[in-house]
């Protein structure tokens, strides 16, 4: 007569093992091609593509040289006048205080110095641009940034970033200044799935474009 | 022969262990049903979706936006270019004709999944009429802006990259 034991104790747990670490690996590939596919879904979407267009052509009908001087210059916007007053502000005789430690140029909601004197005029059209499309900030770049993909937000949490463990603007730092004649516009939209404006937080998601700025 | 069975101790540590392996399935198919709500749509219809974006677009840039009309319907909407020229985009819930001459179908994944014409926007920021009194604080911008939102939903859910959105920024002087 055949044995007829079947699975003994140790078997169970040896096959359940084998089965936990399979998924294991399977759940990990799943998630990691899950928040790939959805992160591009979300970097240049043709609609924020074009708003980034014309919103890059508008900064550039201002004094846009301004901006890049001040990508070129080696003290911070905020430290500026504080460092002209202690130096000449150039990278071998700025004080560690006055340099920068980011190799962007930020423009956020409500930052008059980059339409120069007729910011009084453009102030509240700004505002209502800044608030109706959602944007969170925009980057002034030399870099190249075609690798930009990686480092927007995660899916279920913008702020759990992924790209080597840093932020968007982590990100940019650890990008050398590129070719100094070519430069990038990166708009950060943030909204929550169903278009609204983030409260708190809460469900937002990021959006990406960027922009090559030519002819300056 | 050995009749023994296995003990109930057994069971449990076997019922757990397999429950571990279900929370993650069980996570595992979650997470699957998510995407298929929230993006399957979004990439499906990315196609049709940049084509008709993309065919306004070159329109407001090659001829010069003037002025938006969304009808009182909301099924309708005027754009009038410079020299006298003007196009039509009419909606259903389930298509969009331009100017007649280019029909879009929305790419159905369910008979849900429509274009959410009662929501229909066209906001414009043009300069305050008063800013012609130097003293005045309100948009005073020599541009002026159309951005125009025409909502794609999927059952019950709204998901901005399925919207069409059009955009456009010009000189107020050359705008109305």
């Amino acid at each position: 007569m055949p044995k007829k034991n079947g699975f003994i104790f140790v078997e169970t747990v040896i096959v359940t093992c084998v089965l936990l670490a399979s998924l294991m690996v399977i759940y990990s590939l799943y998630v990691t091609s899950i928040n790939t596919e959805s992160r591009y879904t979300r970097y240049d979407d043709p609609a924020k593509l074009y708003e980034s267009y014309y919103l890059s052509k508008y900064f550039q009908s201002f004094d846009f040289r301004y901006l890049i001087q001040n990508l070129k210059d080696p003290c911070t916007y905020t430290d500026r006048n504080q460092c002209l007053n202690e130096s000449t502000c150039n990278w071998n005789s700025a004080s560690s205080s006055c340099k920068k430690s980011y190799h962007y140029e930020l423009i956020w909601q409500g930052r008059s110095d980059i339409f120069g004197n007729l910011y009084a005029k453009e102030a509240v059209f700004f505002d209502s641009l800044w608030s109706s499309l959602h944007i969170k900030n925009i980057y002034l770049i030399s870099s190249d940034v075609s690798n930009i993909t990686r480092c927007s937000g995660d899916i279920y949490n913008q702020y759990q970033a992924i790209c080597d463990n840093e932020s968007l603007m982590g990100y940019l730092n650890t990008l050398d200044d590129g070719n100094t004649n070519e430069y990038y516009m990166i708009f950060e939209f943030e909204s929550q799935r169903d278009g609204k404006s983030c409260v708190n937080n809460s469900g937002c998601l990021g959006y990406y474009a960027y922009i090559k700025v030519s002819d300056i | 022969m050995n009749k023994k069975g296995i003990t109930l101790v057994e069971i449990v540590i076997s019922v757990a262990l397999i429950s571990v392996v279900m929370l993650f399935l069980f996570r595992l198919l979650t997470d699957m049903q998510y995407e298929r709500d929230h993006a399957s749509y979004a990439k499906s219809n990315q196609q049709v979706r940049a084509s008709i974006m993309e065919h306004i677009q070159n329109d407001f840039q090659n001829l010069g936006l003037q002025s938006v009309t969304l009808s009182e319907d909301k099924k309708s909407i005027l754009f009038a270019f410079q020299n006298s020229v003007s196009k039509t985009l009419n909606l259903t819930e389930h298509s969009l004709t331009y100017a007649d001459e280019e029909t879009w179908e929305m790419k159905k994944d369910n008979d849900d999944t429509k274009i959410d014409i009662g929501n229909v926007e066209v906001k414009k920021y043009f300069p305050d009429p008063s800013c012609n009194d130097l003293s005045s604080t309100g948009n005073c911008s020599t541009y002026a802006s159309y951005h125009i939102i025409i909502p794609v939903v999927t059952g019950l859910n709204t998901n901005v990259i399925d919207d069409i959105e059009l955009f456009y920024i010009g000189l107020a002087s050359k705008m109305s």
